[in-house]
């Protein structure tokens, strides 16, 4: 039978990703208070990655299958020790300043100074520049080196040179890569500095107490003279998976109380996990005005066989149209079993562009989306799960055209002889957006996206528990304390009121970064 | 490992596929014969053949059986009444000119209103010319199996889009996570299982 655990902590921390890997080793660097770091995925070390993408499916959220309720997009997401800094492409974009400078003028954010010498809080040098720093240099950011860039990254950036579009090298968080090309299966010798192997374990040997498989099922608040406030958190321990590190509990039922309870459990699980906790929500703004940054293949068919599946996937992206028109290209490239899933068709036409896959070349467009309140996240008691609404908005669906259409250009202008995206739509004359010329590519504008015809993928979930001044139009301040209860703090993806403008990773440990730093100077305010 | 939950949403799909089908299951006989598993495999052995090319001279030697036993088991497919049911609803010729209430219900509430009209003529369009008289998807020969699975992909509904998307991310997860179709297109796999550790 198993144990019913009772545990007690001063800080508990939900969630090991982006976030809570770097406030549980800011909190323990900066006090020595007891805090308790849980996981709901595995401890699996880079012994166990495999390489293969069915395998290492179980290091994502919902094993893979987590998406839109009506199909449309995937949503991934990491859900293992380290989260989404497991799996993905080590993609490292800096805060970007005038994003952080909308939210504070549109959401009435205080602090969040972009100002080196700022000592927001009173706290000296507490400032994003500076957390951005240190985040860089704990996760060893450094732009690819050109003998990294691979020939699918090649072609790219030559199409783009060949329409005058201005390309840029990456940041990444590696040490001294192989250039295996598996990053989204985790990475099998350590080079890819995310939270598991940087942050967290400097936690763990600052002494903070990792728990994972383990899912927690509701926060506890206790009420007295009006007033919520956060005293923990309950759930259930998971035997331990075979691959995974040891736990530092046994399998059972588990109750955790805390003086502090930080949610970073990511875009998705920290609004629903406040959801089913019975949060108060008045204003009925949790888990809404969710952005997804919604993104689109394109592939291209060359005459000569590329270097595509080796080497550092993505190290060349173009933000050429971020400014006008909101969105990315941004270089990667599948593994047989997603890019099989991904190209249309069956049978022999299907095969035939299998077989021509050393000779395919991609790369992605990554819509910076508009946040529209009915696209939100909601815990479902019956399925018990994470229901995700989202449709893309008639302005959105206008920019992703025209982001296909000058796609499609590009990967002409690469050399492709033939190019096609992740659709069954027919638009003009052919059945399915598979072109033969560039003339070809206006007909894009004739996509509708429609579910369960065009892939569109997301990997950025986001803005879900927002930050803001106004309860009435967001879920947690500019400390990221809720504003229905004490003493309880959402630091993640969510908290961001719009999207951060790039891929998020760095964003989001800079958030983490700067909010550890702060509540570690003001522990007072929780009893700390 | 369990995979189940990537066969529920197979990457593109199914999600709301599978909960329809589910839904539809529980109101109709279909899934309830004794021999129902049974069934299911036919249909499913005919996905398979639909979906992959076995006739071509460079597809490599296996049998559409041993791609849908792989993937009942890397699935873990056996005993699965929901996707026997769904194979069941997919397989009855006359439910796509004849889609029940609840489905053009689930429909409306998750993508709006279909085109019913569309789908009958695209079914005219597919078909006319082929006289396809059988009631079953299994019975078909496998140019119009093929044909068949791709009308669903431009069906008006979402529902039916995403049946295809999830049968077709079914067989290509299965097919192309095997060293015979890695190494008919060029594919090396992964580095550790070569030694490639450090």
């Amino acid at each position: 039978m198993n144990a019913v655990h009772r545990v007690q902590c001063d800080i508990l921390i939900i969630g090991s990703g982006a976030a809570g890997g770097v406030l549980a080793a800011t909190l323990s660097e900066l006090t020595d208070r007891r805090i308790i770091l849980v996981e709901r995925g595995g401890h699996f070390g880079s012994n166990s990655f495999d390489q293969r993408e069915l395998d290492m499916l179980r290091l994502y959220a919902e094993r893979g299958a987590r998406g839109t309720i009506d199909g449309a997009i995937p949503v991934q997401g990491g859900q293992c020790v380290g989260g989404g800094t497991t799996i993905n492409y080590a993609l490292s974009f800096d805060p970007i300043e005038a994003v952080w400078a909308g939210w504070r003028k549109e959401h009435g954010l205080k602090g969040i100074s972009f100002d080196r010498d700022a000592a927001d809080y009173g706290v000296d040098g507490l400032n994003i520049l500076n957390c951005a720093a240190e985040v860089r240099r704990r996760i060893n950011v450094r732009r690819v080196a050109e003998e990294h860039v691979n020939d699918n990254n090649r072609a790219f950036e030559a199409g783009c040179q060949r329409l005058g579009l201005s390309t840029n090298r990456f940041e990444l968080n590696m040490r001294d890569c192989i250039g295996c090309g598996y990053c989204g299966q985790g990475c099998a010798y350590d080079r890819k500095q995310g939270t598991m192997i940087t942050y967290i374990a400097d936690a763990v040997a600052r002494g903070v107490r990792l728990i994972h498989h383990c899912d927690i099922e509701t926060l506890e608040f206790s009420s007295s003279s009006g007033d919520v406030t956060a005293a923990g958190a309950t759930g259930d321990v998971r035997p331990t998976e075979p691959g995974s590190h040891p736990n530092s509990i046994g399998p059972g039922p588990i109750t955790i109380s805390a003086k502090l309870v930080i949610v970073s459990s990511g875009t998705i699980e920290s609004p629903s996990l406040m959801q089913r906790s019975g949060y108060p929500d008045p204003y009925d703004t949790v888990g809404r005005g969710l952005v997804l940054h919604p993104s689109l293949p394109i592939a291209g068919l060359f005459s000569r066989e590329l270097r595509n599946y080796r080497g550092i996937t993505g190290s060349v992206y173009s933000d050429q149209f971020y400014k006008t028109r909101g969105f990315y290209y941004e270089c990667l490239f599948d593994h047989p079993v997603n890019a099989a899933i991904a190209i249309p068709r069956i049978g022999k036409d299907h095969f035939e562009t299998m077989l021509r896959y050393r000779n395919l070349a991609g790369f992605g467009v990554m819509l910076v989306d508009s946040v529209d309140a009915s696209n939100r996240v909601t815990w479902n008691p019956e399925t018990k799960k994470s229901d995700i609404t989202y449709r893309l908005s008639e302005g959105d669906k206008n920019r992703l055209r025209f982001a296909a259409r000058t796609g499609v250009r590009i990967m002409f202008g690469a050399g492709a002889e033939e190019v096609f995206l992740t659709s069954e739509e027919s638009i003009g004359p052919l059945a399915y957006p598979r072109f033969t010329s560039a003339d070809q590519a206006a007909f894009c504008d004739e996509l509708a996206f429609k579910p369960g015809a065009t892939l569109l993928t997301s990997a950025h979930c986001q803005a879900t528990a927002k930050m803001g001044e106004d309860p009435a139009a967001s879920v947690v301040d500019s400390r990221c304390e809720a504003h229905n209860a004490k003493n309880l703090i959402v630091c993640d993806s969510s908290s961001f009121p719009t999207s951060c403008g790039a891929n998020p990773m760095v964003s989001i440990m800079s958030l983490a970064r700067y909010q550890g730093r702060r509540i570690a100077a003001e522990r007072g305010r929780y009893g700390l | 490992m369990d995979r189940k939950q990537f066969v529920v949403a197979s990457g593109v799909s199914a999600f709301a596929a599978l909960a329809w089908l589910r839904g539809i299951a529980r109101g109709s006989a279909l899934a309830a014969t004794p021999d129902a598993a049974e069934s299911a495999q036919q249909v499913a052995l005919g996905v398979v053949q639909a979906i992959l090319p076995f006739e071509d001279h460079r597809f490599p030697a296996m049998s559409p059986e041993d791609v849908r036993k792989r993937m009942y088991s890397i699935f873990s497919l056996d005993d699965d009444a929901a996707f026997e049911s769904s194979l069941a609803l997919f397989d009855t010729i006359v439910l796509w000119a004849n889609p029940p209430l609840p489905v053009i219900a689930l429909e409306v509430l998750r993508y709006g209103q279909p085109d019913v009209a569309r789908d009958q003529r695209l079914f005219e369009k597919t078909f006319t010319d082929r006289k396809v008289a059988q009631a079953r998807f299994v019975d078909l020969g496998v140019d119009d199996k093929r044909l068949y699975l791709a009308m669903w992909s431009q069906s008006s509904f979402g529902v039916r889009r995403r049946v295809y998307q999830s049968f077709k991310a079914l067989v290509h997860a299965t097919a192309y996570s095997m060293d015979a179709l890695w190494n008919a297109i060029g594919y090396d796999g992964p580095l550790v299982s070569k030694g490639i550790t450090s």
